[in-house]
């Protein structure tokens, strides 16, 4: 068994541990990502309505599912914890609403098309240095997040946390769908905004 | 024959749509017509990104839930277990674009692949609609009650019956176009509306136009 390290790993040390899982299979690398990642995931879970038992199963598939898809993980285009995110978001659909989740895949279209092609410009830059300006972006995003107003971080957390879409969440908080709906908007604007703006502070 | 010009959407999702959707917390319903704009749209895949990264941050800001202490073991065992037993996951392709449909590759889980064998129903001269279902069907996934998903086929240049709506009804055109007193929609574009609008669209002259229609309440016609 390993010994935890003292402080968690940074964004750019997590994305350098799903890269070496997906490229060499290190297991000591998924046995770090297993320690940071595994109890959030429960957490998460925990949160959006599961039983204790259940989590800790969904978390446990969450992980093996991190395993097994790793090596499509690009860290040039997420953060580790966005891609693990939107791992544990698809395992709750599946498994606590029973619902499918349409999905865009970019696989299954045809390049050709003109609704298709990512944004982007004309040079991209270096895989590493994308790699390290998500790792900065996942930080300012962070510090964004704590600083939102209240009234709209409420809102995000209920959106992310409990399973309330913008409509559910106005109808419980007796807020107008209009204000719900606007707030949601200016909560999103000011945290693009933290991931856009990096490398300009 | 000349294919018609391509842009991408000008008709978007409202950004809180977009937030529900990358948290997981808009119903499979609504979520169909959802991902066939993204499908079509750059701009708000963008968004839908960044909402993924705002989600990724608050997963790694959550206080951790310790596992069992021998979780991580379990999992290894089991990722060993699953590794002698089979190949990895390999993705499930459907082949919508072979069959040279426009239809987004999202919809063939809910329509398969072949459009003309649907079950059309009619509604007006010129208009007929297909509805969606759940689609875990009878293995425990289900809409609420009023929620519906179909659609929509208007053939060239025909008006739709005219109709106000008593809920929220959210389109994105999938093929060819149509125009409203409001406004003209294309491929891409989605168009929502939350009650009270009364509207008649009318396809564009030249191809037939195929609307995707989430409503979570029933239609009214009023003329």
């Amino acid at each position: 068994m390993l010994s935890r390290p003292a402080t968690p790993p940074g964004p750019d040390q997590l994305a350098h541990l799903v890269v070496a899982v997906g490229s060499t299979r290190d297991r000591d690398a998924f046995a770090e990502l297993f320690g940071y990642f595994a109890p959030r995931i429960k957490a998460y879970l925990v949160k959006r309505g599961a039983g204790a038992a259940q989590a800790e199963e969904l978390a446990q598939e969450a992980m093996i599912m991190v395993w097994r898809r790793a090596a499509s993980f690009d860290p040039a285009k997420a953060a580790a914890s966005t891609w693990i995110f939107t791992i544990a978001r698809n395992k709750r659909i599946d498994a606590l609403r029973r619902e499918g989740r349409p999905e865009y895949d970019p696989a299954e279209y045809d390049p050709a098309d003109p609704g298709l092609p990512a944004v982007q410009g004309a040079s991209e830059p270096k895989a590493a240095d994308r790699m390290v300006e998500m790792a900065q972006q996942a930080e300012a995003l962070a510090r964004a997040i704590d600083d939102l107003p209240d009234e709209q971080a409420a809102l995000v957390r209920m959106a992310y946390f409990e399973d309330k879409a913008h409509g559910q969440i106005a109808a419980e908080t007796a807020l107008p769908l209009g204000t719900v709906k606007s707030r949601l908007r200016l909560a999103l604007g000011r945290l693009r905004k933290s991931l856009n703006t990096q490398g300009e502070i | 024959m000349a294919q018609p010009v391509q842009r991408p959407p000008a008709h978007h999702f409202p950004k809180a749509w977009l937030l529900d959707y990358a948290a997981g917390s808009l119903p499979e319903a609504p979520s169909i017509v959802l991902a066939a704009h993204l499908a079509l749209c750059p701009d708000c895949r963008a968004v839908v990104a960044d909402c993924e990264a705002i989600g990724g941050a608050l997963l790694a800001g959550l206080e951790p839930l310790a596992l069992a202490p021998d979780a991580l073991d379990t999992v290894l065992a089991r990722i060993d277990a699953a590794e002698a037993a089979e190949a990895p996951d390999a993705p499930d392709a459907p082949d919508f674009r072979a069959a040279g449909a426009t239809v987004p590759p999202t919809l063939s889980d809910y329509l398969g692949d072949d459009l003309d064998s649907l079950a059309w129903q009619p509604l007006a001269p010129g208009v007929d609609l297909t509805l969606l279902r759940p689609r875990l069907g009878a293995a425990g996934g289900s809409w609420p009650a009023a929620a519906q998903v179909s659609l929509v086929r208007l053939a060239p240049g025909v008006a739709a019956p005219r109709h106000t709506h008593l809920g929220i009804e959210a389109t994105v055109i999938v093929q060819g176009g149509f125009v409203d007193e409001v406004g003209r929609y294309e491929r891409g574009d989605a168009w929502i509306v939350d009650g009270s609008l009364e509207h008649q669209p009318v396809a564009l002259d030249g191809e037939t136009c195929l609307c995707l229609v989430y409503q979570d309440a029933p239609l009214k016609l009023t003329g």
